[in-house]
């Protein structure tokens, strides 16, 4: 790719975000991840999964839910959590839907249980559709596509936090 | 009083890393001094980090104490954005079950 690491600083780390879910929520502690670039569509797909109990399940033991779609729905949001506790506070799958969607205009879909949420951009606007699978699925799939076109440049810049 | 990430922890991955700094950085605040947090050598953080060192000083200090008090250098947009971003959504949220 000739972006430079720097450009895809958050991206790495919604990476690391899914495997710290999957560290934290997860009945299973093996996650396992694929990825593939085609630099003739100009675009690299990544995928992560694990095969614990699933996103719905966990939600629903801390939520009222009405479905899986609705679960996942609740997932994405900033703040909900199954864990309240200080390593867990439900800030990773709203960060990486800000970060690839947000801010690449990349694509995700998260598969999980009986429930898919599919999140884009279009007309500078994230979608976010949670909605019910044709199947089921036996723990949680993470899906992105990058565009290497769209992905946002960042040298190596050293600064300072400012409020 | 200048803490170096780097020479209190070997990355700055987990939580566990993250209350390393917490700890340090409660020991400068404690004696009602400011603390400059150094990120020299450290790319980018995740969540649990951060959670880890900042958020858990929200259950000693004030989020105006923290923004007056600690300093943070030599970072990177992901590092500040990580920090800024969970900081003010937990300071609006209030208390959490610890």
């Amino acid at each position: 790719l000739s972006s430079s690491i720097y450009s895809l600083a958050e991206v790495k780390n919604c990476i690391r975000e899914v495997f710290s879910n999957i560290q934290d929520h997860s009945t299973e502690n093996i996650g396992c991840v694929h990825v593939q670039w085609f630099p003739g569509g100009g675009h690299v797909h990544f995928s992560i999964s694990d095969f614990g109990i699933g996103i719905p399940a966990e939600i629903a033991r801390a939520y009222n839910v009405k479905s899986d779609a609705h679960a996942l729905g609740l997932a994405v949001t900033e703040g909900i959590s199954s864990k309240r506790h200080g390593r867990n506070r439900g800030a990773g799958l709203s960060y990486l839907l800000d970060n690839v969607v947000g801010r690449h205009a990349g694509w995700v879909g998260i598969y999980s249980n009986r429930g898919k949420l599919l999140a884009s951009k279009a007309s500078g606007e994230m979608t976010k559709r949670p909605a019910v699978a044709a199947g089921f699925y036996p723990g949680t799939l993470v899906s992105l596509i990058l565009w290497t076109d769209r992905i946002q440049h960042a040298d190596e810049h050293r600064e300072n936090l400012e409020w | 009083m200048v803490i170096n990430v780097l020479e209190l922890v070997p990355h700055c991955y987990s939580w566990q890393n993250g209350q390393v700094i917490a700890a340090a950085i409660r020991q400068v605040l404690d004696a009602n001094e400011k603390v400059t947090v150094s990120f020299a050598g450290v790319d980018d953080v995740p969540s649990t980090f951060v959670n880890g060192a900042f958020v858990a000083l929200l259950d000693f200090y004030s989020f105006d104490r923290l923004r007056e008090d600690v300093l943070v250098i030599n970072s990177t947009r992901q590092i500040n954005d990580m920090i800024k971003r969970r900081l003010m959504f937990e300071s609006q949220r209030g208390p959490q079950a610890a």
